[in-house]
């Protein structure tokens, strides 16, 4: 839950295709055989990962949305790891809300 | 009564938390899981198969032996998911010895650490009422944004040590600055009420360093950052300061421009940057500014309220208790290992735990105990001792005194002769010397005689041979040592004038011989050799520095041979043995004696205002000539508070 509250606050193509490079036009490609990727000179080669640890190199930004609305993502082990951080983050925040009441508090008495 | 219950409760309650702590997190594990711990032999392959699955408290109860046999010794590694926390990662076997790894991470670190280090100093009594006005909370808020571009600047050194953490997403440091951000509320908040206690902690932090594992800054340094700022924020000179100091930062930053050299920290991680670039450089030279601005608001904040007779009394018991828990970690691999991780260490205890060990010389082997160097644990052992003598002397509390506080100044002082430090030693007699002098107005015979005791001490220490061999061919070991260190391909800028004046001249000038003859006295010709042999300043490095915190450079840029000559062993990492070469290398040679000028005239005020403090500052300004102490922060926290003079400071009440 943590995991989709925190997923929902940012982009997950930009969190796994980096930023949207300027003047990106977005190509329907739906499912055609026929369509060829066009790598990006510019753009750093990432790895994807689908739920059975297939492995997919893609050299665009436009390959890797493509893939990542496919629903592929990164490693299992990753996504562990990223649950983990959002829950430290989520524990940090509230802890610095619930700190900061107590002290309003404590001031206020 | 009650008073009895309350105590008796609070103990309970602490040992209840400390269990809590410590077995907790390392019994981390599915325990509905098949993987069931095996007893560990040479036969490795369960746990080659199983890693990250058998908690080390699992691990422990099926192989009690690991706990006290020292042919084991428990490691961490940092490099490990948060899942993986407390787990057993592998295990290796060299030779007789077998590692025990056990996952750590280093975010969990970060708030297991300081959970433990917070809980301990909330156990002290409040002093005042935490404000938390708009200033405080910016300071909060910038220091724990400074820590984030720290991370930021070190990325080349945090990508071995974090798991899976992309450090180039911008995203990343979000998450970093959050955690962070609630961490140094939380020092904040529980130290601000309680600062008095401060210089009492000091002599505790030889103990308790309280740097992160896997991190390169410890919560001492969160707490000095945000009192730095806070202090930049109310006072408009020391913005006006900072503004003044730009120029040569930016100097010592151009001058890293296009240049990325990198030096792993060992044991002097938590006070050096481990990078030397533009970006670097120019960070860590604000970073040990404000640092410094905050470690000295607070010592000016407490210093007048500072018993020197109680800080001794912390003092001995804390190099006493170094040396206990050394013994115990030296021949314990679990002390070792939970010593190591909940003392904040920057490197594993000793594992020697033959305390008396001799070399083929019949010399005595130093031996650090739990802090990474014997040198520093000597000076805080003879400076307790020092302390003790002058203020004790003075205080009448002493007479009340009960035994506890004589078994401490054995227990210092054969601290003093395991770390081996024998300038602490003869600069501890010294120190005697010259306050029985002041306070006895003793005659001029007894000087004499005193002089004459002193003098076979000093030939004593050094050698009888030793002296003679300065007057012949020894004379010029420091230069003919850097010559030889040096690389026939590679020449620092410092080899290449020894060896012009080596040349042109008959004769050496009188400073290089003299500087040679005084390095082969105190047994540092070999070690000034090999700072010479890599030390390449340009005209304005060699004015200038290269900047605060920052060995990378030196220890990069010029490779010299890898091995000692003398003992043929491998070089590793060896540090210049004096504070005033690594100042040499920080801030030059102008920093350096405007920084030693201005110690010297305090110095030289002191005896007229302060004579105790004049003696103790004395010792510190000739033992940091041999000894690198200013590269550990609680050393240089420790000299810091020795070095103010606490009677320009009001006093209102002394704490015990």
């Amino acid at each position: 839950m943590i995991n989709s509250i925190v997923s929902n606050l940012f982009s997950t193509t930009d969190e796994l295709c980096g930023a949207e490079p300027s003047g990106f036009i977005d190509v329907e490609i739906g499912s055609d055989p026929n369509f060829i990727f066009v790598p990006d000179s510019s753009y750093v080669s990432r790895n994807l990962y689908d739920s059975e640890n297939n492995t997919v190199i893609v050299n665009s930004y436009l390959e890797c949305k493509h893939y990542v609305d496919g629903g592929w993502d990164i490693l299992n082990q990753q996504l562990n790891e990223s649950f983990f951080h959002n829950a430290l983050y989520i524990f940090s925040l509230l802890g610095l809300l619930t700190s900061f009441i107590i002290l309003k508090y404590l001031k206020n008495e | 009564m009650n008073k009895f219950k309350s105590t008796y409760s609070k103990i309970i309650l602490i040992s209840f938390f400390s269990v809590l702590f410590i077995i907790v997190p390392f019994a981390n594990s599915i325990y509905t899981d098949d993987v069931y711990p095996e007893k560990i032999t040479s036969d490795l392959a369960f746990y080659e198969v199983n890693t990250c699955s058998i908690s080390l408290v699992e691990f422990i109860t099926k192989n009690v032996n690991v706990i006290f046999q020292d042919h084991y010794k428990i490691v961490f590694n940092n490099y490990s998911s948060i899942r993986c926390f407390g787990r057993i990662t592998g295990i290796d076997q060299i030779n007789h010895k077998f590692y025990i790894s056990i996952g750590t991470n280093v975010f969990i670190n970060i708030f297991f650490q300081s959970f433990i280090w917070l809980s301990l100093i909330s156990l002290f009594k409040k002093d005042r009422l935490l404000v938390l006005r708009r200033r405080e909370a910016l300071s909060i808020i910038l220091s724990a944004l400074l820590f984030t571009i720290y991370i930021f600047v070190e990325s080349r050194y945090y990508a071995k040590n974090i798991y899976l953490f992309d450090l180039e997403l911008v995203k990343s440091y979000q998450y970093l600055f959050v955690y962070l951000l609630f961490i140094n509320f939380l020092i904040y908040c529980i130290f601000e009420p309680r600062k008095y206690i401060f210089a009492y902690l000091v002599p505790y932090l030889f103990i308790v360093t309280t740097i992160f594992s896997g991190l390169n800054f410890s919560l001492l340094s969160m707490l000095f950052l945000t009192y730095g700022i806070l202090t930049i924020l109310s006072n408009r000179n020391l913005i006006k300061f900072l503004i003044y100091i730009s120029p040569i930062v930016l100097i010592w930053s151009y001058q890293a421009l296009s240049l990325n050299y990198y030096l792993d920290p060992d044991k002097i991680r938590g006070f050096i940057t481990n990078s030397y670039n533009f970006s670097s450089v120019l960070f860590t030279s604000f970073y040990f500014i404000i640092f410094l601005i905050g470690a000295l608001e607070l010592v000016k904040t407490v210093i007048s309220k500072v018993n020197y007779y109680y800080l001794s009394l912390h003092s001995m018991l804390a190099s006493s208790l170094i040396f206990i828990l050394g013994y115990l970690a030296s021949s314990n691999p679990a002390f070792n290992f939970f010593f190591y991780y909940f003392f904040g260490l920057p490197k594993y205890p000793t594992d020697n735990s033959n305390i008396l060990t001799s070399n083929q010389w019949g010399e005595i082997v130093s031996w650090r105990g739990i802090y990474p160097s014997a040198e520093s644990l000597g000076e805080l052992a003879a400076l307790s001792i020092i302390l003790f003598f002058l203020f004790g002397y003075e205080n009448k509390s002493i007479n009340k005194s009960n035994i506890y506080i004589y078994t401490l100044v054995p227990l210092s002082l054969f601290t003093l002769y395991l770390s081996n430090n024998r300038t602490a030693f003869l600069m501890l007699v010294i120190c005697f010397m010259l306050k029985l002098s002041k306070e006895l107005k003793i005659s001029y015979q007894k000087k004499f005689l005193y002089l004459f005791l002193l003098l076979t001490l000093i030939i004593l220490t050094i050698g009888y041979s030793n002296i003679l061999n300065v007057f012949n061919s020894f004379s010029t070991q420091l230069t003919d040592f850097a010559v030889k260190y040096s690389s026939d391909f590679e020449e620092s800028s410092s080899v290449k004038y020894i060896e012009k004046i080596n040349q042109s001249e008959s004769r050496l000038p009188f400073w290089v011989v003299a500087l040679s003859q005084f390095a082969f006295l105190i047994n540092r010709s070999e070690i000034w050799a090999v700072f010479f042999a890599r030390y390449n300043p340009d005209a304005f490095t060699l004015l200038f520095g290269s900047g605060p915190l920052n060995l990378s450079k030196h220890y990069s840029e010029v490779n010299i041979i890898s091995y000692k000559l003398v003992s043929n062993a491998e070089m590793g990492f060896l540090l210049p043995h004096s504070s005033y070469l690594v100042g040499l290398i920080y801030f030059g040679l102008f920093g350096l004696t405007l920084i030693f000028t201005i110690w010297s005239y305090k110095i030289l005020k002191l005896k007229k205002t302060n004579y105790n403090l004049y003696i103790v500052n004395l010792f510190l300004l000739i033992n940091l000539i041999k000894s690198d102490s200013l590269l550990y922060i609680p050393s240089f926290i420790f000299f810091l508070l020795l070095i103010m003079d606490n009677q320009k400071y009001t006093s209102s009440r002394s704490y015990e």
